[in-house]
């Protein structure tokens, strides 16, 4: 079977870290041209992974000679770079998130059909075994009726981009919630649906926030519980999903290590289960970007169908859900300097 | 208003860059530049959506050209050590090209050394900081603002003790041990604890612009009062609710003879590893741009980072502390028994701190209520 020819659209860090890796260790992936502003950035990831990749700064140049294009470019972006692989029939991989608003999720949508064309958008870490493993321990009510959530991420700074696009409002669209709280709102999506009813706080004042939480209630139908998402860009949180069932906890650390643990409530005793002795979810923990990868090239070969894995639907739920929880947002005031 | 000073923040998005941003930001009388070196740890200055500019201060041109246009400079920036000097001595130069009309320079106590001299009280106690330490680099720092200031360049050091408040890592560094059962009081915690709330600090940057002395050498910069090691363990014992008593106490002499492990490979490579020369060859070769080798390096690093520094001593003779179980560091701070005046800051500053150091407590047990949630009604969830 012929490989997936793959376009490279922006040559920044996640391409660096997570995409270059992922097509060179894909034996159905080719990599075929790096597109960016800068022929710098191209020729440096040509150079740190000795690649034979042509590289330019216009996708138009590769009309019919590839197959699917990864969209690595600052979030404002996104919206003119997926139209114009649409008009050129490439399907597409774009970085989390979809778009900075609403309407430019929905222009998406509406392109992206008329041109037959695949969105997928780089939720990666709904790849994790670990993650999809919970997932089923939460359909299945292994645990009971869910409780109370905590999902959160923080770093104490980190994460530079190249182009330095997280200076500007205009281009990143949102901060710590946008870069962070991203991923745990799709997860929260994807295990519980929509909630009910959301609140929001952050310290953004004219800029972009350091720090948010979002906190969702979930009362509808057998759904009775609520639970908050936490991102900061200022101070170290332990990250994962702790979700909190009648008859016990699932927890799942993320990044560096994903594992997923359960903690059981049996009388008054807290028995703690590692669910790492199962071998089948350990296999492939680690390679989320690389099971990401093989999802686009399932969907371009099989047809353009939501899977358990990755939802366009819930990609677009997650830019509407961003967008109102920006619009309902409160200070989350952070008074601690005189004179503020 | 015409002819505003322009404040140049280089490093503003550091722990005390940030609260000074937060300080100048609404003030009418002046105007800021916002210096950083990378927008990577830019995000608690971000949220204001004011402008930055990116310099490097090891790099001359970039950082010429931030402190172009400016009256005055403040310099919060942190290098690597092998660095420090040469990073100052770009900025010294570029604000005498830039005619800059005061250089405000952050020094440190540690300069006084790990067990200073009941001199140090006052600033000209002796430099006993060990050659190549933090204290020695920041002392070398203090001559090269001098002989500015001696040059024609109205300079002036602020000298800072832990500098404390929200984000303040000492304040982290305590809470993490007293929670960990690895915080040790020493001789009951009598000594002083010399503290600067960022805030006050910030004030001191603050009158230092506008001063009219300026002699280039150091001043002390803390919170002015008599807060010891007790106290400051007694507030955060309240914190976390737990008895004052249950914490170790041990005598200085036990203190004194604590070290780290003898030497082992293991320990060997880890300060190979952190060698700042090294550390910055490794950054920029190309071999680390491999993504393989970048990433194993990453791993070998995470493995030692979580290995912990022991002690070679496993029981306290006196106390039957478990002295292998406590962190040196914080039980080495605690020597330092001098409470260093602010005198020399009120006659030529008319510093008045702001916040007292039990303030400065409280202050940063809203900041980790509000930002890790601490109690709420997700706390238990998390950290059970």
């Amino acid at each position: 079977m012929d490989k997936i020819r793959i376009a490279l659209i922006g040559a920044g860090k996640i391409a660096e870290s997570a995409h270059v890796p992922s097509i060179l260790k894909n034996e159905h992936a080719e990599l075929v041209v790096i597109v960016d502003r800068s022929s710098g950035r191209s020729k440096d990831l040509i150079n740190t992974f000795r690649l034979k990749t042509a590289h330019v700064e216009d996708i138009s140049q590769y009309k019919g000679k590839v197959d699917a294009a990864i969209i690595c470019t600052p979030n404002d972006t996104h919206v003119d770079i997926c139209l114009q692989c649409f008009l050129l029939g490439i399907h597409v991989l774009v970085e989390k998130p979809l778009s900075n608003t609403y309407k430019d999720a929905l222009l998406i949508e509406k392109k992206a059909n008329e041109a037959n064309c695949i969105v997928m958008v780089g939720y990666c870490t709904r790849f994790w075994p670990s993650v999809q493993k919970a997932k089923h321990l939460l359909n299945s009510k292994h645990l009971g009726n869910i409780t109370k959530f905590v999902f959160q991420f923080g770093s104490a700074g980190g994460w530079a981009p190249v182009s330095n696009y997280i200076l500007s409002k205009e281009k990143s669209g949102g901060g710590a919630f946008i870069i962070n709280g991203s991923h745990y709102l799709d997860r929260m999506i994807d295990f519980f649906g929509i909630p009910s009813s959301f609140t929001y706080l952050d310290d953004a004042i004219k800029g972009v926030e350091a720090n948010a939480v979002a906190e969702f209630i979930y009362n509808e139908g057998e759904q009775n519980f609520k639970g908050i998402i936490r991102a900061s860009k200022t101070v170290n949180l332990k990250s994962g999903c702790f979700i909190e069932c009648e008859n016990g906890t699932i927890i799942h650390k993320d990044w560096e290590e994903p594992v997923l643990s359960i903690k059981y409530n049996l009388g008054n005793e807290v028995v703690k289960l590692s669910l790492d002795s199962d071998e089948s979810f350990l296999r492939k923990r680690s390679d989320m970007y690389l099971l990401q990868l093989d999802e686009l090239i399932q969907k371009i070969r099989n047809g353009n169908k939501d899977t358990d894995f990755s939802s366009f639907k819930d990609s677009i739920t997650n830019v509407k859900m961003t967008e109102s929880l920006y619009n309902i947002k409160k200070p989350l005031k952070c008074d601690w300097y005189y004179g503020e | 208003m015409e002819n505003k000073p322009k404040i140049c923040i280089i490093g503003a998005s550091g722990f005390v860059g940030r609260a000074l941003v937060e300080r100048l930001i609404n003030k009418d009388e002046v105007e800021i530049k916002a210096v950083i070196r990378s927008p990577g740890n830019a995000w608690p200055i971000l949220r204001h959506g004011i402008e930055l500019s990116i310099a490097d201060v090891n790099d001359n041109d970039s950082i010429e050209k931030a402190i172009s246009g400016c009256t005055h400079v403040i310099n919060l920036s942190l290098s690597p050590l092998n660095l420090l000097t040469q990073g100052l001595t770009n900025i010294i130069n570029a604000c005498k090209k830039n005619n800059i009309t005061r250089l405000v320079h952050i020094s440190s106590i540690t300069v006084y050394g790990d067990l200073p001299d009941d001199k140090s009280k006052y600033e000209s106690g002796p430099v006993l900081a060990k050659k190549k330490s933090y204290g020695w680099y920041k002392a070398q720092q203090d001559k090269l603002i001098k002989s500015a200031n001696e040059n024609g360049l109205s300079s002036i050091v602020l000298c800072p003790p832990h500098i404390t408040g929200a984000y303040g890592r000492v304040f982290h560094s305590v809470m993490e041990a007293i929670k960990n059962n690895k915080f040790a009081l020493v001789e009951n915690g009598k000594y002083p604890c010399a503290l600067v709330d960022v805030n006050n600090l910030c004030l001191a940057i603050e009158l230092s612009l506008f001063s009219e002395k300026s002699d280039g050498s150091r001043i002390f910069i803390t919170n002015g009062d008599n807060y010891t090691w007790y106290d400051l363990a007694n507030q955060f014992c309240k914190f976390l609710d737990k008895e004052i008593d249950e914490i170790p106490r041990i005598t200085k002499n036990e203190c004194l003879d604590m070290k780290p492990d003898l030497l082992t490979v293991k320990n060997l490579l880890i300060q190979v590893i952190k060698i700042p020369e090294l550390k910055n060859l490794i950054g920029k070769s190309a071999i680390f741009k491999n993504v393989m080798i970048k990433n194993s390096l990453k791993y070998v690093n995470n493995l030692f980072s979580k290995t912990k520094h022991r002690n070679s001593y496993v029981k306290s003779k006196q106390t039957s502390v478990d002295l292998a179980s406590l962190e040196i560091n914080l039980c080495k701070q605690q020597l330092r028994n001098v409470n260093h005046q602010i005198d020399k800051a009120k006659d030529e500053l008319s510093y008045t701190p702001i916040y007292n150091s039990s303030e400065s407590v409280e202050i940063f047990i809203d900041y980790y209520s509000k930002l890790y949630g601490f109690n709420s009604e997700y706390w238990k969830l998390i950290n059970d």
